[in-house]
C-alpha cells in the first residue's frame, strides 16, 4: 500500500468540521470568509434593494397613469420632490434612474452572481471554500458602501442621479442639464466601489471552478448552474473594468473640469455610448447567464430527466458570451455612429438569437415526455421560458436597424427589457431561491404559498408589461415625464392607467413572496438534505451544510442530469453515489 | 572586511545606482542649464543609496542558512532578453524621429511595442514555460482589445 | 476490493485544473482585468485624438522624450532586477533575493519620482490636466489624456511600490522559502505587467 502526499496547497481531503467552529458571532455570520454565509448576505442586501426598487416603479406608474395628479400621501416626500403629492419633473428623472441603476446593478445582478456564484460554487463542484475566502468577505464588503453610496443621493441637495442608467454625458456631466450635480457623483463613485466588488467575486469564482473542482467533476459533468456562473464570471472579469475606465472617465468630467465627453472642449459624446454599451452589452449577458443555468438545473429535476442536449447547452452559453461583445452598437443605432458599424453590429445581434434559441428548444425537449413535477421551482423555470421568449421575439424587432429608428427609445424598448429582466432573470431568480432555500436555511418555504405568488406575478407582470409593446408602437418615448404634452400621445392615458393598476398589483404580489420567504425562515418546515431528490453534489450534505462543506472530498462517478436513470432505483442518481457494482474500485488518481 | 563577497556586492550597486543617478541627474540638470551639476549629483547619491541597499539585504540572516535547492524548472537568459528590450527601444526612439509617414511610423511603432510586450509576458512572466492552458486564458482579452479598439477607430475615422 | 478500503488506499485530490497553485492563476485572472481597464482607456485616447488631431503635437514638443526614456530604462531593468529576485529565491539564494528585491523597490520608486518631476516641470511650463490653465502648445486635450493615462499607470506603480515594500519586509523575516514562493512570484506577475503596460502607453503616448 502506497502512501502519497498532499501537496500542501490542495484542500485537505478530511476535514472534521465540528473541532474547528470556534469563531465569534461576528467571524461566523458578519466578516464572515465562508462562502454560504457571504451569498447569504448578499441575498439580504439584494433583496432589500429589489423591495427599494420595485417602490421607486411604483411612483413611476403613479407618474404615468395620473400626470400631474397629487399622489395620496406624496407629500411626506418634501417639497423637493414632490409638493403637495405632485411629482415634480425633476424628482420623476431621479425615480426612473434609479429603479434601472438599483435593479440592474443592486438587485438583479447581486441576486444571480452575488448570492448564487457565492453560494453554489464550491457546493457544486466539491470544494470546502472558495479559493481565496478573505477576497470573497471584501467582494462583499465592497457592495455595501456602494449600496449607501447609491442611497445617499438620495438625501443630498439637488436630489438623486436623474440621467438615466446608462449615464449619457453630457447630460451627467453638466448639472446645467439636468440640475443636479453631487447625487450625479455619488452614483458614479457608487458604481466605481461596485465594479470593484464584482470583480473581486470574478477572480474568486473563475480560479475556484478552474482549480478546486473535485476528483471526477470534469468540466463536462459541472452542473449548468456552474458552468454558467463560470462564463458569467468571464463576462464580469472582462467588462467591468472598461465601465470603471468609463466612469473614472466621467467622475473626472464631473469633478475635476476635464472634457472627455463634452463638445464644447473638444470630447466626444460618442465616445461615452461606446464605452458604456461596449460594457453595457456584456452586462445584460450577465444578468441572464445565471438565469440560463438555474433553469436548466431546476427543469431537468421538475421533468425528472437530463437536460436535452447538456453539450449543446454549455456551447450555447459559451457562444452567447462570445457573441455578446460584438454587438454593442445596437444600443447606439440612433447615435449617429458610423453606418457601416452599425450594419455590422446588426448582423451579429441577429446571430446571437441562433444559440439562444438553441437553449430554449433544449429545455421544451427536457420537459418533452417527462414525468413533470410542477413544484414551485418548476413552475417559475417554465415561466422564465416563455416570458424570455417573448422578449427575444420583441428584441429581434429591435436589432434591425431600420425597424429600431422608429422604436428606438419607446417603450417598445421597455416592454423588450422588462420581459427579459422580469419575465427572465427575476422569474428564474424566483424559482432559484424556492429552489435552495432548503438548502440555504435548512427549512421548506411553504409551497402553496409559493404557488399563489406565483400565479398572481404571472398574471400581473404580462397585464403590466404587454401593453407596452402598443405604447411602444404609437410613439410613446421612456423616460419621459409628462407624455400628455404630445396631441399624438394623449390618448395613451387609458393603457398607462391600466398598466399603473397592474403594477400596483404586481408589487402587491411580491410582498406575498415576502412574508413566505420571511416566515420560513423561521417557522418553515426543517427541511432534510435533498428535498428535490437532485442529483447535484450540494444535495449530498446536510440543509444548511457546515462550515467547509464535505467531510471528505466527494468523489464525482458521474454527470448532473442522470434523472430515471436504468442504473438506480430511484428516479435520481446523484453525482458522488458510488457506481451501482461494488466491484468496480474507484479510479486511481491521474494528472488528466 | 570579513565578506568580500559583500563589498563587492556593494560596489556592484553603488555603481549601477551611480550610473542611473548619474544619467537622471543630466537629464534633469538641462532643465536648469546645468546638465553636468545634475549628473554629479545624481551619480554621488545613486551610489550611496546603491551600496547602503546592498549593504542592508547582503547582510546575513538568520533563513540564509536554508538549504540551496537548484531550481529545475525552465527559464531564458533574463539579460539576453533584457538586451532585446534595450535594443528595441532605442529603435522605436529613433523611429518616432525618423521622416516616414505618420500611419508608417504608428504601424511600425505600435508593431515594435507589442514585440516587448510579448517578450516580457513569455520570458518575464514566465508565460513560455507555463502549461498551454494558461496562454489560452492569457490571450483572451487580446481580441476584446482588437474588437474595441477597431470600433473607436472606425468612428473616428469618418 | 470494499469501497472503504479503496478509499483509504487512493487519498483524493481535487482535479488539477489549469496546473498552477490557486494564488498564481487568481494573479493571471486578476491582470486580465486590467489588461482590459488599459484598453478602455486607451481606446478612450484613440477617439478622442482622431477627433481633435490639432491638440495634439509631434512627440517631444511639449513631453520630454529624452527623460521618459531613460524612465523607460528604468522600469525595464525593475522587472530584470524582478525575476532575478524570483530566481535567485527558486534557487534558495535568500541574499540574493532580497538584494533584488530592494533593488526592484529602488527603481520602481526611482520611475515614480522621475515621472512626479517629469509632471511638476509640465505643469509649471501650462500643461495641465484640465481646461482652466492650458497653456502648452497642443491643446488642453493633450494635457487631459495624457496626464490619464500616464497617472492610472503611475498608480498602478505605487501600488506596486507598496506591495513590492511588503514582499522586501517579509523576505527579510525569512518568509519566503523556495517551497512557498506564491507571494513573490505573483508580485513579479504584477510588476512584470505594470512594466507592460508603460511599454505600450510610452509609445503610445509619447512617441506616435
Amino acid at each position: 500500500m502506497s502512501t502519497v502526499t498532499v501537496p500542501p496547497d490542495y484542500a485537505s481531503q478530511f476535514h472534521d468540521p465540528s473541532h474547528e467552529d470556534h469563531r465569534s458571532f461576528w467571524r461566523k455570520y458578519v466578516f464572515s470568509t465562508d462562502h454560504k454565509i457571504i451569498g447569504i448576505q448578499f441575498l439580504f442586501m439584494s433583496l432589500l434593494f429589489l423591495l427599494i426598487g420595485g417602490l421607486l416603479a411604483m411612483l413611476i406608474r403613479w407618474q404615468l397613469g395620473w400626470p400631474g395628479q397629487a399622489l395620496p400621501g406624496g407629500d411626506v416626500l418634501g417639497e423637493a420632490r414632490m409638493p403637495g403629492g405632485i411629482m415634480l419633473p425633476e424628482f420623476y428623472n431621479s425615480v426612473m434612474t434609479m429603479h434601472g441603476t438599483i435593479m440592474i446593478f443592486f438587485a438583479v445582478m447581486p441576486l444571480l452572481v452575488g448570492v448564487y456564484a457565492n453560494y453554489l460554487i464550491p457546493l457544486q463542484i466539491g470544494a470546502p471554500d472558495m479559493a481565496f475566502p478573505r477576497l470573497n468577505m471584501l467582494s462583499f464588503w465592497l457592495a455595501v458602501p456602494a449600496g449607501v453610496l447609491m442611497v445617499a443621493g438620495f438625501f443630498v441637495a439637488g436630489g438623486h442621479a436623474a440621467a438615466g442608467w446608462t449615464s449619457y454625458a453630457p447630460l451627467s456631466t453638466n448639472p446645467e442639464f439636468t440640475g443636479v450635480f453631487t447625487g450625479q457623483v455619488l452614483w458614479t463613485a457608487s458604481l466605481i466601489i461596485l465594479g470593484f466588488s464584482s470583480l473581486a467575486g470574478a477572480v474568486n469564482y473563475i480560479t475556484t471552478i478552474v482549480n478546486m473542482r473535485a476528483p471526477g467533476m470534469t468540466w463536462f459533468r459541472l452542473p449548468l448552474p456552474t458552468w454558467a456562473l463560470f462564463i458569467t464570471s468571464i463576462l464580469i472579469l472582462l467588462a467591468i473594468p472598461v465601465l470603471t475606465g468609463a466612469l473614472i472617465l466621467l467622475l473626472f468630467d464631473q469633478v475635476l473640469g476635464t472634457g472627455f465627453f463634452n463638445p464644447e472642449y473638444g470630447g466626444q459624446p460618442l465616445l461615452w455610448q461606446h464605452l458604456f454599451w461596449y460594457f453595457g452589452h456584456p452586462e445584460v449577458y450577465i444578468l441572464i447567464l445565471p438565469a440560463f443555468g438555474f433553469v436548466s438545473e431546476i427543469i431537468a429535476n421538475g421533468s425528472r430527466k437530463p437536460v436535452f442536449g447538456y453539450h449543446a447547452m454549455v456551447l450555447a452559453i459559451t457562444a452567447i458570451a462570445f457573441l455578446g461583445w460584438i454587438v454593442w452598437g445596437h444600443h447606439m443605432f440612433q447615435s449617429g455612429m458610423n453606418p457601416t458599424l452599425g450594419a455590422g453590429f446588426m448582423a451579429t445581434t441577429m446571430v446571437i438569437a441562433v444559440p439562444t434559441a438553441i437553449k430554449v428548444f433544449n429545455w421544451i425537449g427536457t420537459m418533452w415526455e417527462g414525468d413533470l413535477h410542477f413544484h414551485s421551482p418548476m413552475l417559475y423555470s417554465i415561466a422564465f421560458v416563455s416570458m424570455f421568449v417573448i422578449g427575444g421575439f420583441s428584441g429581434i424587432f429591435l436589432a434591425s436597424t431600420p425597424v429600431d429608428i422608429p422604436l428606438h427609445d419607446t417603450y417598445f424598448v421597455v416592454a423588450h427589457i422588462h420581459y427579459v429582466l422580469f419575465g427572465g432573470s427575476l422569474f428564474a431568480i424566483f424559482a432559484a431561491i424556492t429552489y435552495w432555500f432548503p438548502k440555504m436555511f435548512g427549512r421548506m418555504m411553504n409551497e402553496r404559498v409559493n404557488k399563489v405568488h406565483f400565479f398572481f406575478t404571472f398574471i400581473f407582470f404580462n397585464l403590466t408589461f404587454f401593453p407596452m409593446h402598443e405604447l411602444g408602437n404609437a410613439g410613446m418615448m421612456r423616460r419621459i415625464y409628462d407624455y400628455t404634452q404630445y396631441g399624438f400621445l394623449e390618448g395613451l392615458v387609458d393603457i398607462n392607467r391600466l398598466i399603473s393598476l397592474a403594477a400596483f398589483g404586481l408589487f402587491t404580489a411580491q410582498l406575498i413572496f415576502a412574508a413566505n420567504f420571511i416566515w420560513c425562515l423561521f417557522k418553515g418546515e426543517k427541511a432534510g438534505n435533498n428535498p428535490w431528490r437532485a442529483n447535484a453534489l450540494e444535495w449530498s450534505v446536510p440543509s444548511p451544510p457546515p462550515h467547509g462543506n464535505f467531510t471528505l472530498l466527494p468523489m464525482v462517478y458521474r454527470g448532473p442530469y442522470e434523472y430515471s436513470s436504468p442504473e438506480s432505483e430511484e428516479d435520481y442518481f446523484p453525482q458522488d453515489a458510488p457506481p451501482a457494482e461494488e466491484s468496480v474500485p474507484e479510479p486511481a488518481p491521474t494528472l488528466v | 572586511m570579513k565578506d568580500p563577497q559583500l563589498l563587492r556586492t556593494m560596489i556592484g550597486f553603488a555603481i549601477a545606482a551611480a550610473f542611473f543617478g548619474a544619467v537622471d541627474g543630466y537629464l534633469l540638470g538641462e532643465v536648469v542649464s546645468s546638465p553636468v551639476a545634475g549628473g554629479a549629483a545624481g551619480a554621488a547619491i545613486g551610489f550611496l543609496i546603491g551600496g547602503a541597499l546592498a549593504y542592508l539585504a547582503w547582510r546575513p540572516m538568520p533563513q540564509d542558512a536554508g538549504a540551496q535547492v537548484a531550481h529545475e524548472g525552465g527559464h531564458a537568459n533574463y539579460m539576453l532578453i533584457f538586451g532585446a528590450l534595450f535594443l528595441l527601444t532605442v529603435i522605436e526612439v529613433g523611429v518616432a524621429f525618423v521622416a516616414f509617414s505618420k500611419v508608417a511610423i504608428i504601424l511600425i511603432l505600435v508593431a515594435l511595442a507589442f514585440w516587448k510586450a510579448l517578450l516580457v509576458a513569455l520570458y518575464y512572466m514566465h508565460l513560455k514555460y507555463e502549461p498551454k492552458r494558461l496562454w489560452l486564458l492569457a490571450a483572451s482579452p487580446i481580441p476584446l482589445a482588437i474588437i474595441l479598439v477597431t470600433a473607436v477607430l472606425m468612428e473616428g475615422w469618418r | 476490493m470494499s469501497q472503504a478500503a479503496t478509499v483509504a488506499m487512493y487519498p483524493r485530490r481535487p482535479m488539477p485544473g489549469m496546473g498552477v497553485y490557486n494564488l498564481k492563476l487568481g494573479m493571471w485572472v486578476f491582470l486580465l482585468s486590467e489588461i482590459m481597464f488599459f484598453t478602455g482607456l486607451i481606446g478612450a485616447y484613440v477617439i478622442l485624438r482622431f477627433a481633435q488631431p490639432d491638440a495634439f503635437t509631434e512627440p517631444g514638443v511639449v513631453l520630454n522624450v529624452p527623460l521618459t526614456a531613460f524612465n523607460t530604462f528604468v522600469l525595464i531593468c525593475s522587472s530584470v532586477t524582478m525575476v532575478k529576485g524570483f530566481a535567485a529565491l527558486q534557487n534558495g539564494d535568500q541574499r540574493g533575493l532580497r538584494l533584488w528585491l530592494l533593488a526592484t523597490v529602488f527603481l520602481g520608486a526611482f520611475f515614480l519620482s522621475i515621472q512626479a518631476i517629469e509632471y511638476y516641470l509640465l505643469a509649471s511650463h501650462g500643461f495641465v490636466p484640465t481646461f482652466a490653465g492650458y497653456a502648452a502648445e497642443g491643446g488642453a486635450m493633450y494635457g487631459m489624456t495624457f496626464y490619464t493615462l500616464t497617472g492610472f499607470h503611475g498608480a498602478h506603480v505605487t501600488v506596486g511600490v507598496l506591495a513590492l515594500i511588503f514582499t522586501s519586509v517579509k523576505a527579510f523575516r525569512g518568509g519566503y522559502t523556495p517551497t512557498n514562493l506564491g507571494g513573490v512570484e505573483i508580485m513579479g506577475l504584477y510588476w512584470h505587467f505594470v512594466d507592460l503596460v508603460w511599454i505600450i502607453l510610452f509609445t503610445i503616448v509619447y512617441l506616435i
